[in-house]
Order: C-alpha cells, then structure tokens, then sequence
C-alpha cells in the first residue's frame, strides 16, 4: 500500500515531497478562499459606503494581493529559495519603478479620486489646466473617460485629472444662472424689474428659495443694465438660462420696452472764437455744396464760407512756416 | 384616537373623477380644462388621449388581454416638469408660535399631481401625470448640501379646509413643542417621494404630520414623521418605497 503512493514526484528534473506539494496545494487554495471570502466583505461592507468604482479598486486590489501572498509561500514551502529572485527582484523592481512610475501615479490618483469624491458618472466637468470639458463617462485604475459636449471620446490620465484644477457643474443641488438685459434709459427700471420677477415667478424651474434677485446693476454707456441672477437645479442651468435670455426678450417686446442697441452722440463743438471744429465745417461743406448746386445757399453761409476759407488759408501759412 | 369625519356636505356633488375605472367602450373624465379620454381600439388594445383646451397633448395605445383597469390618482407633486425634488417644503404664510411644551394640531393644504395609473398584480405604471397648479420648487438649506423641495404656500387652518379640486390635498398637522423655549415654525419639509394619497370623489388628502420641535446642545431642529392618515377615503397603492422621517436640521 505503502508502494503504491511514492514519497516524491519528479517535476521538471526536480525531486519533491508528495506531502509538501499537497501542503502547497492546500496554501493555494486557503489563499484563494480567503481572497474570495475578503472580495465578499469588501463588496457588502465597503460597498456601502464607497461608490461602485472605488469599492471595485479595493476589491481587485485585496483579492490579488492575497493571491500572491498565498503563491509565494507556497512555492517557499517547497524549498525554492528566493535570496536570488528577491536581489533579482529589487534590481527589476527599480527598473520597472521607473519604467510604470506614470502608470502607478495614475492608479493611486485613481484611487484619491474615487475618495475625493470630487466627480461622479454622469457630471459635466471642466479639466480647466487642460481646457477640455465634457460629461464623465467611465473612471477606471487608470483614466478619466470623457465625452466632450460636441459628442468626441476623451480619455485622460487620471494624474492629471487629480492635479488639475477641476470644475463639476453638477457638484452641488442648485446653481445661479446669471443674465444682464440692458433697457433704454427712458424706461422705468422698477417696472421692468416688476415684469421680470413676474416672469420669473411662473417659471417651474426656477427656485422659489433662494428668492431670485433682480437689480438695476449699472449704468453702462447705451443702456440701464439690469441683472437677472436666478438660482435653478444645477442640471437645469443651461436649458433655464436659455429660456431666460428668451423670455426676457420676448417680455421687453411685448411690453414695447426698448433695448437699445450701443450707440454714441456726436456733438460738435466750438472753439472759444465761436468757430466750429473742422468735422462740422466739412459736413457744412458738403451741405452747402449741394445747396448751391441747387442755387438756394443763403448770404450768410456763403460769408461763413469766406471766412473758414481764410482761416485755412492762415493754417496753411503757418504751417509752411 | 378618533378618526377625522369628512363630511359629506364637504364633499363637492359630481361625478367621481378620482378612482379606478374599467374601460369597456369609452370613459371620459374632466378635470378642469384638461379632459383625460379612455377607449378600446380593438379586443385587446385601448387608446388613452389627454386634451387639452381642444387639442390632444399625449396620446398612447394600450395593450391588455383583459379589460383594461386604469387608475386616476393624486400622487406627489414631484414628476413636473422633470424630477428633480423627493422631499416638500410648506411655507407657511403666517407662521406658527408655539409656547415651551405645548401641542397644536392645524390643518394644511399641499399641492398634488394627477396621474394615470396602470396596474397589474406584478407592476404599477403612471401612463400620464400633470399638474393643474402653479409648479414651483426651493432648496432647503444652502447650495452645498441643501436639498430641492417642491414648494407650496399656505395657511395654517384650524379645521379641514376646502381645497383647489384637482390641485391641492389636504393633510393634518400635530406640532409639538417639546423645547423650554418659545419656536416659531415657518416651513416644513418633508418626505414625499413614494407615499401614498387618500382620494374620496375629487378630495385629495394626505398623511399626517407629526411636527416635533427638539433641541440639542447647538441647535434647535424639527423633526417630521410622516404617519397614516386617518381619513375615511380611499388609499392609492403606488406600491412604492416611503420612508417618511426627515430632520429639519437646516432651519425652521
């Protein structure tokens, strides 16, 4: 009976104990057992609390890394001496640290930003350092899935994304939505103001608290600029602040409030002598030109005339003096 | 405790409009300037059109081998225009004083939606919700960490007040003033998302509230729980998770 199971087997040229390669099978497959066993807690108690990503990180993480410890005495327990492979291994262990020295970085600022808890699936974001937005698709070990506003894939480092300054536009429940709508300055301000928290106050989107806060904020060089600061949920910023631009114009229309467009008042002065400045007298030029054309150019503009021509004339004189 | 009698003389005259309704040829309900037609195209498909002021907003077909039950309920007002609160915040107009451990009971109104229900044993599908009030939502508490409420105005009454047909429910409120301080009570918010209406003709009513005032070391808050209301009126079954605590802990 004894015969029949030998004491060792031949592996590769190599004499092993039949019971220490069972001891090592066993090692194995405790190994693998408690890894599977740490996946389950992880996944029911970290899971809770931790979003799916983070949560699955940990759980790859803790279930290799139990692994490997279970291989590596394993194969200690059958006697292969790892003096050499650990020297070996620290040389490589240099090499490869320098060669996935990026690849680490990304991985742990993957991990940081799954704690961080800074962007979730679904935000729209800002990566400002790199002047790229878009709504986060995907966060794995490694990057950053993007899908720009304009529908192009964008895949980012995650090193990146975590040393840059990041805007989230979904970060928190309510955003202000902020336009300035310029009204002529003969209109009356409150009224206009009166008109627009009305408009306001029947907009379902926009939030009733915090009160919207319209105000008369400057008065600019064409127009009374009045500014409409409303607040709304943040993922109805964009539609609301388009229905607001909207609105606001079709409300001044209605109303026959005018909003005018930039526009400058020329006057033209005098001199302390009374005489006009030159632009006015070439545009009294032109008039009179077309007057005398048609033979109506009264006494005293002719006189003016006579006059301008001479001061030219004194103009010229000095200057070529 | 004794339950609250609606009594009929409260209960407007008119057909039911609220309930479930079997469609056999054509049932036709009016609320409003919103009229809600249900009809059967053949054996086993139904049409349901909602129209308003003459022109037809939704129009779905409707697929059963049996006759078709649908239901038309008030629900919580959360569905308009998209979803975005799980809670209802009530401001009220004249807010409430209460004296260092005293207790009041008021009742309040609060806005609804209606919504068309399909039911089976295995599933309840809303077919078609709107909303015949004025929609407005607020953030209770600041930007960071606040939440969005659907938000009403209203009055503390002293007995059941005569509520907007279609657009408001009314509900029960006890408030406790378990504090040696005098509070005063401006709003409350509370859960909402999932709970259940009662209904009787076209009266829409709500679970009772119970307000408590408590405080801590730092702060004084109000604590809501939303409990079965005791009307004598037919309950809907959204069959949908409610949890009906919330810490007013962001001001009252």
């Amino acid at each position: 009976m004894v015969d029949l199971i030998p004491a060792t087997i031949n592996i590769l040229g190599t004499e092993i104990e039949l019971l220490k390669l069972l001891i090592t099978a066993v090692i194995i497959a405790v190994g693998v057992l408690v890894a599977r066993i740490a996946r389950l807690t992880i996944t029911r108690v970290v899971g809770r609390y931790l979003p799916h990503e983070t949560a699955e990180i940990i759980k790859k993480g803790v279930y290799w890394g139990i692994i490997a410890i279970a291989v590596f005495s394993a194969i200690g327990n059958l006697g292969v001496d790892f003096t050499g492979l650990l020297l070996a291994g620290g040389i490589m262990g240099i090499i490869v640290g320098f060669a996935v020295q990026s690849t680490v970085a990304n991985l742990i600022s993957g991990l940081f930003l799954h704690l961080d808890r800074a962007i979730r699936i679904g935000d729209p974001v800002e990566v400002v350092e790199m002047n790229v937005s878009g709504v986060v698709n995907e966060i794995t070990p490694f990057s950053t899935r993007l899908r720009r506003f304009d529908g192009v894939f964008i895949r980012i480092p995650n090193e990146k994304i975590f040393t840059s300054q990041l805007l989230n536009f979904f970060g928190y429940m309510a955003r202000r939505v902020e336009v300035t709508v310029g009204i002529a300055y003969k209109e009356d301000a409150a009224a206009v103001i009166q008109l627009i928290r009305e408009m306001a106050a029947r907009n379902p989107k926009i939030l009733a608290e915090p009160e919207p806060n319209i105000m008369v904020w400057e008065l600019a060089d064409s127009s009374v600029n009045i500014n409409v600061w409303v607040w709304v949920p943040s993922q109805e910023w964009f539609p609301v602040r388009t229905e607001i631009i909207q609105q606001l114009k079709e409300l001044l229309d209605k109303e026959g409030i005018e909003m005018p467009f930039p526009h400058r008042t020329i006057w033209f002065g005098e001199s302390k002598t009374g005489v006009k400045d030159m632009l006015s007298v070439a545009i009294r030029e032109v008039q009179t030109d077309v007057g005398e054309k048609q033979g109506s150019v009264p006494e005293n503009r002719k006189s003016e005339r006579r006059e301008m021509s001479k001061l030219d004339r004194q103009d010229a004189h000095l200057d070529d003096s | 405790m004794s339950k609250d009698r609606v009594k009929e003389e409260e209960v407007s005259e008119g057909l039911e409009t609220y309930g479930e309704f079997k469609i056999e040829g054509k049932v036709e309900k009016t609320f409003d300037n919103v009229d809600l037609v249900m009809f059967r195209v053949d054996h086993n498909k139904y049409g349901y059109q909602r129209i308003e002021n003459e022109n037809i907003v939704i129009e779905k077909i409707l697929a059963s081998d049996g006759p078709l039950l649908l239901g038309i309920f008030p629900v919580a007002p959360l569905n308009l225009p998209a979803e975005y609160a799980t809670h209802m915040m009530l401001k009220l107009t004249s807010p409430i004083v209460l004296d260092p451990k005293s207790h009041v009971d008021a009742y309040l109104t609060m806005p609804i939606e209606i919504a068309v229900v399909r039911s089976t044993t295995t599933d309840v599908q809303m077919v078609d919700v709107f909303s015949l009030g004025k929609i407005k939502y607020a953030l209770y508490g600041i930007p960071e960490n606040g939440i969005i409420c659907r938000y009403y105005e209203t009055k503390i009454n002293p007995e059941i007040p005569k509520t907007a047909p279609y657009k408001e429910a009314a509900l029960r409120v006890h408030f406790h003033n378990y504090t040696d301080k005098i509070n005063t009570i401006s709003r409350l918010v509370f859960p909402i998302k999932g709970a259940d209406f009662y209904y009787r003709k076209h009266d829409a009513y709500y679970s009772d509230l119970e307000a408590i005032i408590e405080s801590s070391l730092l702060q004084t808050f109000l604590r809501i729980d939303v409990s079965s209301g005791k009307w004598v009126a037919d309950r809907t079954n959204m069959r949908q998770k409610f949890d009906g605590k919330y810490l007013m802990a962001r001001g009252i």
